[in-house]
């Protein structure tokens, strides 16, 4: 790797430099730097929540390699690759242990973008992407979570899928088109799977780039204290010191994945029987397990409303009020604002506890 | 449309015939004065089969059915019989359903041996010399109420034969004076035919009292005929006692073949009844300690013993793999042709030979011991699963401390 | 080469980097290999061969997890059905004497359709599809 003074470029450098403009942007890349401060650790989440992703990547196109997905042939081939293929129990059950992980990990990023006020302008579309990615996310959990074809993941998507029929007006044809018809079949699996490996990752691939580009242009968010007090001011160069703490992080990650695919391996169930009836205690993967028992709570009537229409319906507009934080708090009203973050704090602890209750159930 | 008007068609001139059939049941006046008196017979006749063949209650009693008055419709020269005696029942019910030409013409598949055969039963026979406790065509049948045989309410449906059968032959008070036991009913309640029966539910499969002693002939099967009667269903059991050197010792002996070693009634499964049991003593009531029948019993005995042992260990291990995440449906494949193996084992013993039984055994090893690889195999697994994480995260670590380090030696931020 | 912290500190970083990248790979490239057991056929399944089997005979195969039979008819033609005996679940078996499938257990027997003629089994024997493929006899699910 020879250097001389006249070019400090690397070899490599160098000979990408001759031959394409990238001379902006390493020079960018250079300057580019990272807050440094007591809320910096949070700063970390969203690029675990983008390697755990690469590992699903990854690992899903692994597993693709053996998995077969018709209704006749999806569980045996799981089997076949947790039994029969060597490291196929690591592939598996890293999938399952990451998209758990992940899924925490873009909770954790979220919030923390909420309580530092990220949201606000001119970052508003960043936020709307993040929350297009987050219910990419959610969706990628429940289409891949049927794949194995097992009694549990089975009876949970009828549940879920019924949950989508609630909706009003649309909810039903939705609900038909997920389905592939009248009942959760062997004509549901494709479909799923189709999604899983195809539609989704189209989709969040480019909603990923948004939500990158938007951030690199725009730099970091700073925290909010520095505008009253700059002379807190204090930042690291993106590259090498951020990149090196995010890079010893992605390796503690990996292994811990690593770690609970070793001692809590993911389970294969029994082959799901659409004849048989459905077993007690049929509850969905952690994440929606909070809309699950908040549904449960709902009176059979209110008003004209069905009590899950009802309940539907109190959760979209949750929702749609948190997707439009960034216009409800704009940073101009101090009671605003403290109205905004203990809502955010209620919702936290409600999500929480409801999420709680759903697993003692 | 159409469709739905032909079905809302159908329905409604079914129902209307119903109804219509209900009122016209056969029996005339006689049955119009009997369905206001307090004696259940109106009720019973709206189920009998007779009631639905067009047969009224003159075909058996007599009397003038056109008649409102009862004293009139009673008269003498009506042929009225009143209640019948319990020989005038067999009589009776044989009158019509032991003439074929009569029976050809209305059921063509019913049988009509049924009185001949039931004047050879026990039955039959003290009823001739006057004894009229014993059962007749009405005792099982009923008089009125009389249903199909595959009807689930008659009481000679299947499951219904044993209860009804110890109605009389459980009752120690009934049956004194017979020289009988009365402990059937409960040691068949008790059996595997029992259970089978009656907690099952297999009315093709599990015998009822019928099913060995005969329908309308019934009698204990004599000594010789035990074989047959068991091997009715146990075929392949009876082939091989048949071939094997104790059958013409029992027939020496006048032992009842199965009987002998199962008994009659209280038949249980083998691992149960012999359980606790001196290995061999069922054997030991003929052959003497260290006669080469008492050796063979006792191989026996310790062959099946270590093999349902073997199953238990294999289940412990099995489950501990599996609860530890290890995949071992291979592993159940071979438990359960093992057990295949150990049913087919447990027929092959009535031939009473040991290079049959060995062969055999050897076979059902062999699945157990690959049951067992599996189980062992899986828990490698772990241990190689551990040894491979502690590799990688020990690996991890240094690298950890490299990039750790490097990071110290980072020229400071600004 | 200068044995400064810096050079030693880069080898050490490269070399620990090399050698953690291992310990991923490997894994990784053994899972592409495939394994020499297939996986156990549950849709197709090549049960035996034209010159494996006389007519009149029948054999017990593996059909995914569940034992199967497939019988050759005194015409030649073959026919398959699962194996387990609808009545206790024990495995039928052909008997050429009788030119019938035969249950050991408790003397129940099916004819060549599958369907229960004699005996306790109360349904008949799930049937299978047979499809020839030159001397190979495949059997798969019914359709």
């Amino acid at each position: 790797m020879s250097t001389s003074p006249e070019n400090p470029d690397r070899a490599l450098l160098a000979w990408a430099k001759d031959r394409y403009p990238i001379g902006k942007f390493v020079e960018w890349a250079e300057h580019k730097t990272v807050p440094v401060g007591r809320g910096a650790f949070w700063y970390y989440f969203g690029g675990i929540s983008l390697f755990l992703f690469l590992i699903q990547v990854g690992t899903g196109i692994l597993l693709m390699f053996y998995y077969k997905g018709s209704a006749d042939t999806a569980f045996e081939s799981v089997r076949f690759i947790s039994a029969k293929v060597p490291f196929g129990w690591l592939v598996r059950s890293v999938h399952a242990w990451s998209a758990n992980l992940m899924i925490l990990s873009v909770f954790i990023h979220m919030f923390s973008v909420f309580f530092m006020r990220a949201y606000r302008k001119p970052r508003e579309l960043t936020w709307i992407s993040g929350l297009v990615l987050l219910a990419l996310m959610l969706g990628f959990g429940f289409s891949g979570y049927l794949l194995p074809w097992n009694e549990l993941a089975f009876f949970a998507t009828k549940v879920g899928t019924d949950i989508v029929g609630v909706i009003p007006l649309i909810g039903e044809p939705i609900m038909y088109v997920l389905r592939g018809g009248e009942d959760v079949s062997g004509s549901t699996l494709p479909r799923f799977f189709a999604l899983h490996v195809a539609f989704f990752p189209a989709l969040l691939t480019v909603f990923i780039a948004a939500h990158l580009f938007f951030i690199q242009v725009q730099g970091i968010h700073e925290p909010d204290a520095w505008e009253a007090h700059p002379e807190q001011r204090k930042t690291m160069p993106f590259f090498p010191h951020f990149f090196m703490r995010e890079l010893l992080l992605w390796l503690v990650t990996l292994n811990i994945v690593a770690v609970l695919a070793v001692f809590f391996p993911a389970e294969l169930g029994i082959e799901a029987d659409p004849f048989a009836s459905a077993p007690a205690g049929i509850k969905p993967e952690w994440y929606f397990l909070s809309t699950f028992e908040f549904l449960k709570y709902m009176p059979a009537h209110i008003g004209p409303l069905e009590g899950e229409e009802f309940g539907l319906a109190l959760i979209s507009l949750g929702f749609l009020l948190w997707c439009l934080v960034p216009w409800i708090d704009r940073g101009r009203s101090r009671r605003i604002t403290a109205i905004v973050m203990v809502t955010g704090v209620a919702i936290l602890v409600f999500l929480t506890i409801l999420t709680y209750r759903g697993f003692v159930a | 449309m159409t469709k739905l008007i032909r079905t809302a068609l159908v329905t409604v001139s079914l129902t209307v015939a119903a109804s219509a059939s209900a009122d016209d049941l056969p029996g005339g006046e006689c049955l119009e004065c009997h369905l206001t008196v307090d004696d259940g017979v109106g009720e019973l006749w709206q189920d009998d089969v007779h009631a639905r063949a067009g047969i009224g209650c003159d075909a058996c009693h007599g009397g003038d059915a056109t008649q409102k008055d009862s004293d009139l419709a009673k008269r003498p020269n009506t042929g009225y019989r009143g209640e019948l005696s319990a020989l005038e029942i067999a009589n009776s019910c044989g009158g019509c359903h032991g003439d074929v030409e009569y029976i050809k013409e209305r059921k063509p598949l019913l049988p009509v041996d049924q009185l001949e055969k039931y004047w050879t039963s026990q039955h039959g026979k003290l009823l001739v010399k006057g004894d009229t406790r014993v059962a007749q065509c009405a005792s099982c049948h009923g008089a009125h109420g009389v249903r199909e045989v595959n009807d689930a309410k008659s009481p000679v449906y299947a499951s219904n034969v044993p209860s009804m059968c110890g109605g009389c032959h459980a009752d120690a008070d009934y049956m004194s004076g017979f020289d009988i036991k009365t402990n059937q009913y409960d040691e068949y309640v008790q059996s595997v035919h029992g259970k089978a029966l009656l907690e099952k539910n297999d009315v093709r499969g599990a015998p009822a009292c019928n099913d060995c002693h005969g329908n309308h002939g019934a009698a204990p099967p004599s000594i010789d005929a035990i074989t047959n009667i068991c091997g009715t269903c146990h075929s392949y059991n009876a082939e091989l006692f048949l071939g094997s050197p104790l059958a013409p010792a029992f027939k020496e002996k006048s032992l009842a073949d199965c009987v002998a070693c199962h008994g009659k009634h209280l038949i249980r499964h083998v691992a149960e009844e012999w359980e606790g049991e001196k290995p061999g003593a069922t054997c030991r009531k003929c052959h003497e300690e260290g006669e080469e029948g008492s050796d063979l019993a006792l191989y026996f005995t310790e062959t099946f013993g270590s093999v349902r042992l073997a199953f238990d260990d294999i289940e412990t291990l099995l489950g501990e793999a599996e609860v530890k995440g290890m995949d071992v449906t291979e592993g159940e494949d071979y438990v359960e042709a093992a057990r295949q193996g150990l049913m087919q084992a447990r027929t092959l013993m009535h031939a009473f030979s040991k290079p049959v039984m060995e062969e055999k055994v050897s076979e059902i090893a062999a699945n157990q011991a690959a049951a067992l690889e599996v189980g062992y195999a899986a828990l490698r697994g772990l241990e190689d699963r551990r040894r491979g994480l502690a590799i990688s995260t020990f690996l991890l670590l240094l690298l950890t401390l490299a990039v750790a380090i490097k990071i110290r030696t980072l020229p400071p931020f600004d | 080469m200068k044995f400064d912290r810096r050079t030693i500190l880069n080898w050490f970083l490269g070399g620990s980097t090399f050698a953690w990248m291992g310990s991923v790979v490997y894994p990784l490239l053994r899972f592409l290999m495939p394994p020499p057991e297939q996986e156990a056929a549950v849709s197709a399944v090549k049960a035996t061969s034209l010159s494996e089997m006389a007519p009149n005979s029948g054999k017990i195969f593996k059909f995914g997890r569940k034992p199967a039979l497939i019988v050759r008819q005194p015409d030649g033609t073959f026919r398959a059905f699962l194996a387990k005996c609808t009545h206790l679940d024990c495995v039928v078996q052909y008997r050429e004497d009788k030119e019938r499938i035969w249950c050991a257990c408790h003397d129940g027997f099916y004819d060549l359709n599958g369907t229960n003629v004699s005996g306790p089994p109360p349904r008949p024997l799930d049937a299978l599809e047979v499809h020839m493929q030159g001397d190979d006899v495949y059997v798969t699910r019914k359709s």
